[in-house]
C-alpha cells in the first residue's frame, strides 16, 4: 500500500507540475491523479490498481530502444556575426527572467566559432531537457552578446511520426 | 629517528612533539639499556643539585631549553628561557622571558613586565607589576598580582589572592581564603575553594648525573691524555680521552673536534676540574647529526667570559659560565651544563643550549654502568616524526588519505601507493616510524613510507593465499599482529625487530576457533601492550596478543562496523564508523567504556586506520588559507610560494559563492576539491571557447568588490609567466560579469592550466600569499583556430549507462551490476573530427560475475586513432604501458577496465561496490580518455557512442557457459549490435534472449525489455535487488508509451529516495 500511495503522490505532483506532453494524452496515465492502470500480461481490468509493478512484467516493443536522447540538427544564421566574429555556446542549463539569460557555461552542447555568422552541425539533448538557450558572444566588445532560446520536442514523438530530426534555426 | 643498531640488542625511538620529549625504550633479549642522561634529565639544558643563578644584576642570558634546580633559580633581567623552570624558589627578573612553564615547591616571584608563557604551579607566588603569564596559575598557598599583571587563564589558589590594580585575570578564580581584587582589576567568574591544591613534589634528580658520571667514565677504549694544560690549538679525532688530573685550556685557543664526517663521539673523563680560559673555542668540523660531545668532569667546570663551548659538560661540582660565554650542543643534541652535587652560575649575555635540538645528550646509552656509543639508523624513507594524523588506506587499488582526528577534516594524501590493489590491516610502528600493512597484491605484509608508497616485505610463514584486513602494530613488543576469522585463521604476529630471533616471521598466535571476534580493526593500547577492538554488535574486546585471550569489556553503547581504529597517548580509542564516518572516542583508561561522538570524518565501505599511538591528538591544521590546486610547477605547495590567499574568521571576499581553506596545496591529482568533497572552484566559467589568437569571454562571479589577476599557460610549459597574464589587476563588482580575454596567437591547442586570484590588493603575481581573496585554478582547453566541441551531455554533466550481467537470461532489474556515469566531447575542425575525449566514473558494481567495460566508436576503425597519442588516466593519473584501443580488432574498441572488481572494491562487510544499504564509498575509479586521430574524419558520431558490458576474460560467468566465455560476451544498449569480438553464435535465443540480428534486433528479452539502459543524468542508481520500477515509478509509463511520457522518468525528482542507494 505504501508504494500505491507514493505513486498516486507521485502522478498527483506531475499532474500540478504540468507534466506529460502535448500530443496524443489518451494514454498518458500522468493526467489522471489515479493510480496507474497495468496493461500487461496479466490480463488485469485496467480499471484495477495493481498491488506492486515489476519491470519483468512489462512489455516493449521490439524496435523501441530506450533512448535517453534525441539529435538536433542545428542551423544558424546569426547575422549580426557577419560584421564582427561571432563565438556561439549552446546551453542546457539556464534561468531566464524577462528578456536576460542567467547561463551555466558548464553546461553547453556546443562551443563552436560562427563562420560568417553560420554554424551548421547536430548535437544529442537528453530527454529530460525540454529547451536550450543559444548565446553568441562577439569579438567586437562593444556588440552585447545575443540570445535565443529554443524549445525541443520529445524524440520518440517525432520519429513516431517518421519525421526526422528536429532542427533549431537562429536566422 | 628510528631503529639503533648496537654490539647490544636493544633499540629506541624518541620523538619530539610540542615540546614534550618522551623515550621508550624496549628490551628485547639481554642487557637493558638505556639513555646515559634519564628521559627527564636529558630534557635539561640546565640542572643544578643545588641553585641556577643567571646573574640578578647582570640578566640577558638566554636558556634554550628548562632549568631543573633541587634548590633555587635566579632569573636575571632580560633573560629568555625557551622551556620550563622547576626548583625549590624561582626568582624571575624584570623583563624575563620563561616560555614555557615554572613549578616551584615553594616560592615564584615575577618580576615587573616579566613573562611567563605557560603555567605558573608554587606554594607561594608574587606577581610584579604589568607581568604576563599566558596559561594557568595553581598555588598552594597566597598569590598576589601586581598592578597591571595579566593572566590569561585561571588562578587557582589554596590561600588567598591579592589582585592589583588594572590587573587581569580573564580565567576564573579559586581562592581558599580571602580574595582582595582592586576596584579597577578585572577578573572573570570568582570562587571559593578551601581545598587546596596539592603539596608540590620536585623529585631529585641528581643521581641520574652521578650515575651517568659514572658510566661515561668506564667507557671502553679510553685513551689517556696528559693532565694538565693544553696552551696551543690542538685537533682531536672521535674517541674517549681520559685525563687523570685536572685539564685547563689557555685562554684565546681553538680546540677542533674532527669528527671525520662519520657518527661520532668526543668523550672527555676528566677526573679533577676542567677551566676553559677566556675566549676558548670549541669547534667540530666535519661533524653530523650524531655527532656527540661530552666534558665529563669530577670536580668543578670554569667556562671563561666569550669562550664558545661545544658539548654537555657533567660536572661533580659546581659549575660556572662566564659573560657572553656559550655552550651549544653537537649534531642534534642541545648540549648543557649540569652539575651533580653543586650549583650553576650563568653569567650575563651567556647562552646555554640551540633551538631545534633535541635532547642534552644524544646517542650515548648506558649499557649496565658502561656508557656506550650507538647511533639511530634512520631507514630512508621513514616518517620523521611520530605523526598526529591518522591515516587511512581505501580503496580496490589502495589510496592514502589523511585525517585530522579533531576536526574530522580528511585529504588525499597518495593515490598511487605503488600497488594495483588493496592495503589493509595498516599500523604505525614508533620504533620505526613505518606504517605497516597487508598488500593484497602479493598477499604479504608490506611496509608503508613517508611517501606512502609500499614495499613487499619477505616474510616466512605466510600462510598460503591469506589475505588479512584486521591488523595493527604493537608499539611495545614491535610486532605487526593480523587478524582473520574464520576455520583455520586467527591471530599472527610478525616480528619487526631486527635483533629478535624471529624477525619477519610469520606466528599463528592462536586460532579463530578460539579467538572469533566479528570485528573490523584493532589498535594497540600505547602502553599496556592489549589490543582494542570493537565489534560489530558494540562490545569492547581486549586483547592479549602474547596468549591470544581476550576479555569482553561490554557494550560502548554504539553498533556497525568500525573499519578504523586509532589510539592517542592518552590512551582514547578512537573508531571511525563505516557507515557514515562519525568518529567515537571511548576512554579507555578512565574505566568507563561508553563512546562518545568526536568528530566525523570520511564515511567509506573500505576504511582501515592507523597512527602513531604515541602522540596527543591535537589538530595542526591551519585551514585558513585557502591554496590552489593547479600542478605544484605552477606554485601550489606553501613549499614553492604556492599562490595562497589568507581567510578572515568570516571571508566575504571570494569568487563564486563560496571558498575553504586548506593547510597547504592540493594539487591535482590530490586537489582538495575532489577529495573533501567540498569543491570551492565555482566563479569562472568559461562562455566561449578557447582559440589561439583570438579572444574569449569568462564570466566572473566575485562576492563583492575586488580586484582580479589571472594567467592562462598558454604556452604549456607548467609556469605561469609574466606574458600570460591575461586580465591584469581589473576592478571587479559583486555578481557575475562578463571579460574578454586575449588568448596569444602563437598559443599551442591542448590541455593546461588557468589561474584567477581575487583580492582586494593590486600588483598579485601568480604565486604567493595575498592577505584576502580567493585563488581558483582551472584545467582549460585551447582549441585549434577555428574548432568548434559538441559536449554530450554538456561540458560538465554527466549521463549514465546501466548493466544487468545475467544474459541471455532476464536479470533481477535493479540495473545496478555495472553503473557507470559518461561524458563525451567531440572536436571538429571544418567539420570533422580531430580529437574525441570520454570521461566517466564507475559508480557501481552489483555483480557477483567479473565484468569489463568498454566503449566502441561506432563506424570509427581502429585505423584512424592515432593510437600512440592516446592519452588515458585513471584517478588522473597517467595509466602507462597500456594501450586501451584494444589490439587485433578493426572497429575501434576502447578497453576501460578488463575487471571492474581491479578498480573498486567491495565495503568490509558488503558483498558490492556501491550498491547495499551501509556500503558507500567515494567512486574509486574515474577515468579520462583522450583519442585524437590520425587525420581529421568524417563522422556523425554522437552522444554516448556505444558502452558495452563484457566478461572479464578467463572468468567464470554462469552455468551456461562452458567455459568462461571471456571478450566473446557482450552486453549493449537495446538494439545496439556487439563488436567483432562478440561471438553472434551466442545468440540463438537462450533463456530470454531474444536478439535477432536478421532484423536489428539486439539485446531485447521477449518482452522487449533491455539488458543495458541509458539514462541521461548523473543517474542515481537502486540498492541491491530493488526493482528499477519501484525506484522509477514513472519507468512503466514511459515503456508503454514508447519514450512518448515521462521521458525524465529517471531524473532524481520522480524517484522514491528510499529505494536508492546512498553514500
Amino acid at each position: 500500500m505504501k508504494n500505491l500511495m507514493t505513486l498516486a503522490s507521485l502522478t498527483l505532483l506531475l499532474t500540478a507540475c504540468g507534466g506529460g506532453g502535448a500530443g496524443d494524452t489518451s494514454s498518458d496515465p500522468s493526467s489522471t491523479g489515479t493510480p496507474v492502470p497495468v496493461t500487461g500480461p496479466t490480463g488485469q481490468s485496467p480499471d484495477t490498481a495493481p498491488a506492486v509493478e515489476h519491470t519483468v512484467d512489462l512489455i516493449s516493443s521490439a524496435d523501441f530502444n530506450f533512448s535517453s536522447s534525441r539529435a538536433i540538427a542545428i542551423d544558424f544564421d546569426v547575422a549580426a556575426a557577419t560584421t564582427s566574429a561571432g563565438m556561439l555556446s549552446l546551453c542546457t542549463v539556464y534561468t531566464k527572467s524577462g528578456d536576460s539569460f542567467d547561463i551555466d557555461y558548464d553546461r553547453c552542447a556546443v562551443q563552436a566559432p560562427l563562420v560568417n555568422g553560420v554554424y551548421n552541425g547536430s548535437m544529442k539533448i537528453t530527454n529530460d531537457k525540454n529547451s536550450v538557450v543559444g548565446v553568441v558572444w562577439f569579438r567586437d566588445k562593444a556588440i552585447p552578446p545575443v540570445y535565443k532560446e529554443f524549445s525541443l520536442q520529445v524524440g520518440a514523438k517525432l520519429a513516431r511520426r517518421g519525421a526526422g530530426p528536429q532542427s533549431i534555426v537562429w536566422r | 629517528m628510528g631503529q639503533y643498531t648496537s654490539i647490544n640488542r636493544y633499540s629506541i625511538m624518541k620523538y619530539t612533539k610540542l615540546g614534550l620529549c618522551i623515550s621508550i625504550i624496549f628490551a628485547t633479549s639481554g642487557v637493558q639499556a638505556a639513555p646515559v642522561l634519564s628521559g627527564t634529565l636529558n630534557d635539561q639544558t640546565i640542572f643544578s643539585n643545588t641553585s641556577v643563578t643567571t646573574g640578578a644584576s647582570l640578566g640577558n642570558q638566554t636558556v634554550w631549553g628548562s632549568i631543573l634546580a633541587n634548590d633555587d633559580v635566579t632569573l636575571g633581567a632580560g633573560a629568555k628561557v625557551s622551556g620550563n623552570s622547576r626548583s625549590k624558589n624561582l626568582a624571575i627578573g624584570a623583563g624575563v622571558l620563561i616560555s614555557a612553564n615554572t613549578i616551584t615547591v615553594g616560592n615564584t616571584s615575577v618580576g615587573a613586565n616579566a613573562i611567563v608563557g605557560g603555567d605558573v604551579t608554587a606554594t607561594f607566588l608574587t606577581v610584579g607589576a604589568d607581568a604576563t603569564i599566558s596559561g594557568n596559575v595553581v598555588t598552594v598557598a597566597n598569590s598576589t598580582f601586581g598592578a597591571s599583571a595579566m593572566v590569561s587563564g585561571d588562578v587557582q589558589s589554596g590561600g588567598s589572592v591579592t589582585i592589583g590594580g588594572n590587573a587581569t585575570v580573564i580565567g576564573t578564580v579559586q581562592h581558599g581564603t580571602a580574595l582582595v581584587v582592586a576596584a579597577s582589576a578585572s577578573i572573570g567568574e570568582a570562587t571559593n575553594n578551601t581545598t587546596p591544591p596539592p603539596a608540590i613534589i620536585n623529585a631529585d634528580e641528581h643521581q641520574g648525573v652521578s650515575d651517568a658520571q659514572s658510566a661515561l667514565g668506564a667507557m671502553l677504549g679510553a685513551t689517556g691524555l696528559a693532565a694538565g694544560n693544553i696552551a696551543s690549538d690542538t685537533i682531536f679525532v672521535p674517541g674517549v680521552y681520559d685525563v687523570t688530573g685536572l685539564l685547563t685550556m689557555t685562554a684565546g685557543i681553538t680546540i677542533t673536534l674532527d669528527a671525520q664526517g662519520q657518527d661520532s663521539a668526543f668523550i672527555f673523563n676528566v677526573s679533577n676540574y676542567l677551566t676553559f680560559g677566556a675566549g676558548t673555542v670549541i669547534e667540530v668540523i666535519n661533524g653530523n647529526a650524531n655527532t656527540s660531545v661530552v666534558w665529563n668532569v669530577g670536580g668543578y667546570t670554569s667556562i671563561g667570559a666569550n669562550a664558545e663551548i661545544i658539548g654537555t659538560v657533567l660536572a661533580e661540582a659546581y659549575v660556572i659560565a662566564g659573560a657572553y660565554a656559550t655552550v651549544s650542543g653537537s649534531g642534534d643534541s642541545c648540549g648543557g651544563v649540569f652539575s651533580a652535587t653543586s650549583y650553576v652560575t650563568v653569567g650575563a649575555n651567556a647562552t646555554v643550549g640551540g633551538e631545534g635540538c633535541k635532547g642534552a645528550i644524544n646517542n650515548i646509552m648506558n649499557n649496565d654502568g658502561v656508557a656506550e656509543y650507538s647511533v639511530p639508523v634512520v631507514l630512508e624513507g621513514a616518517f620523521p616524526e611520530c605523526p598526529a594524523r591518522a591515516f587511512l588506506t581505501q580503496d580496490a587499488v589502495a589510496k592514502t588519505y589523511s585525517v585530522n582526528l579533531v576536526t574530522g577534516d580528511f585529504g588525499l594524501l597518495q593515490n598511487d601507493m605503488g600497488t594495483r590493489s588493496k592495503v589493509s590491516a595498516t599500523g604505525f610502528n614508533p620504533n620505526d616510524n613505518f606504517l605497516y600493512g597487508w598488500g593484497y597484491e602479493q598477499h604479504k605484509p608490506v611496509r608503508i613510507n613517508n611517501e606512502f608508497k609500499v614495499e613487499y616485505l619477505e616474510v616466512e610463514g605466510i600462510p598460503d593465499g591469506l589475505d588479512f584486513s584486521v591488523g595493527d602494530v604493537s608499539g611495545t613488543n614491535n610486532t605487526y599482529y593480523v587478524y582473520r576469522r574464520g576455520s583455520s585463521n586467527g591471530l599472527y604476529g610478525i616480528s619487526l625487530d631486527s635483533g629478535s630471533a624471529d624477525y619477519l616471521e610469520m606466528k599463528r598466535v592462536i586460532g579463530s576457533e578460539t579467538l572469533s571476534l566479528d570485528i573490523y580493526d584493532i589498535a594497540f593500547h600505547p602502553t599496556d601492550g592489549f589490543a582494542y577492538a570493537v565489534d560489530r554488535s558494540g562490545k569492547l574486546h581486549k586483547i592479549n596478543v602474547e596468549t591470544g585471550g581476550s576479555e569482553d569489556l561490554g557494550s560502548v553503547g554504539i553498533e556497525g562496523i568500525f573499519g578504523a581504529a586509532y589510539f592517542d597517548v592518552d590512551a582514547n580509542l578512537y573508531l571511525s564508523s563505516n557507515r557514515n564516518g562519525n568518529l567515537y572516542k571511548i576512554a579507555i583508561d578512565s574505566g568507563s567504556y561508553a563512546a562518545q561522538l568526536f568528530s566525523i570524518g570520511p564515511s567509506s565501505s573500505v576504511n582501515d586506520g592507523a597512527r602513531c599511538a604515541l602522540a596527543p591528538v591535537v589538530d595542526e591544521s591551519n585551514v585558513d588559507v585557502d591554496f590552489g590546486d593547479a600542478p605544484d610547477s605552477y606554485g601550489t605547495y606553501l613549499e614553492n610560494n604556492g599562490a595562497r590567499h589568507g581567510l578572515l574568521v568570516d571571508p566575504n571576499l571570494f569568487l563564486g559563492s563560496q571558498v575553504d581553506g586548506e593547510s597547504d596545496g592540493k594539487p591535482k591529482p590530490l586537489s582538495d576539491d575532489t577529495s573533501d568533497r567540498n569543491d570551492d572552484e565555482d566563479g569562472v566559467q568559461f562562455a566561449t571557447n578557447l582559440q589561439a589568437g583570438e579572444d574569449a569571454v569568462v564570466i566572473v562571479e566575485a562576492s563583492k568588490a575586488g580586484t582580479l589577476s589571472a594567467w592562462i599557460d598558454s604556452n604549456q610549459n607548467g609556469v605561469f609567466e609574466n606574458n600570460e597574464q591575461v586580465i591584469t589587476d581589473k576592478a571587479v563588482e559583486a555578481g557575475k560579469q562578463s571579460i574578454y580575454i586575449s588568448i596569444p596567437g602563437g598559443a599551442s591547442a591542448g590541455s593546461t592550466w588557468s589561474r584567477f586570484r581575487l583580492s582586494s590588493s593590486v600588483g598579485v603575481t601568480p604565486t604567493g600569499l595575498v592577505s584576502d581573496g580567493e585563488v581558483e585554478d582551472y584545467s582549460v582547453i585551447i582549441n585549434a583556430a577555428g574548432s568548434a566541441v559538441t559536449y554530450y551531455p554538456s561540458s560538465s554533466g554527466w549521463t549514465t549507462v546501466a548493466f544487468e550481467d545475467n544474459w541471455p537470461f532476464e536479470g533481477d532489474y535493479d540495473m545496478n551490476d555495472l553503473v557507470a556515469q559518461l561524458r563525451t566531447s567531440i572536436y571538429k575542425t571544418d567539420g570533422k573530427i580531430t580529437l574525441v575525449n570520454i570521461s566517466g566514473e564507475l559508480s557501481a558494481v552489483g555483480a557477483a560475475y567479473h565484468n569489463g567495460f568498454g566503449i566502441r566508436l561506432p563506424d570509427v576503425l581502429r585505423d584512424q586513432i592515432d593510437e600512440d597519442n592516446i592519452n588515458y588516466t585513471i584517478n588522473d593519473r597517467v595509466v602507462n604501458n597500456y594501450s586501451p584501443l584494444e589490439a587485433g580488432r578493426y572497429e575501434a574498441i576502447f578497453i576501460m577496465a578488463y575487471n571492474t572488481w581491479s578498480y573498486v572494491s567491495a565495503g568490509e562487510g558488503c558483498i558490492f561496490y556501491r550498491t547495499e544499504e551501509g556500503c558507500g564509498s567515494d567512486k574509486q575509479m574515474r577515468f579520462n580518455l583522450t583519442i585524437p586521430m590520425k587525420t581529421p574524419i568524417e563522422s556523425d558520431i554522437a552522444g554516448v557512442f556505444d558502452p558495452f558490458l563484457f566478461a572479464t576474460p578467463g572468468a567464470w560467468h554462469g552455468d551456461h557457459f562452458a567455459t568462461p566465455p571471456g571478450r566473446s560476451y557482450e552486453i549493449h544498449l537495446k538494439n545496439q549490435h556487439a563488436t567483432e569480438a562478440f561471438d553472434y553464435a551466442m545468440m540463438n535465443f537462450s533463456g530470454q534472449d531474444a536478439s535477432s540480428p536478421a532484423n536489428k534486433h539486439f539485446y531485447q528479452t521477449t518482452n522487449g525489455m533491455p539488458w543495458a539502459l541509458e539514462l541521461g543524468s548523473d543517474w542515481k542508481h537502486p540498492k541491491e535487488f530493488r526493482d528499477i520500477t519501484h525506484a522509477y515509478p514513472l519507468f512503466p509509463s514511459y515503456v508503454r508509451s514508447e519514450g512518448t511520457e515521462n521521458t525524465s522518468w529517471y531524473t532524481e525528482a520522480k524517484a522514491v529516495e528510499s529505494i536508492l542507494f546512498k553514500d
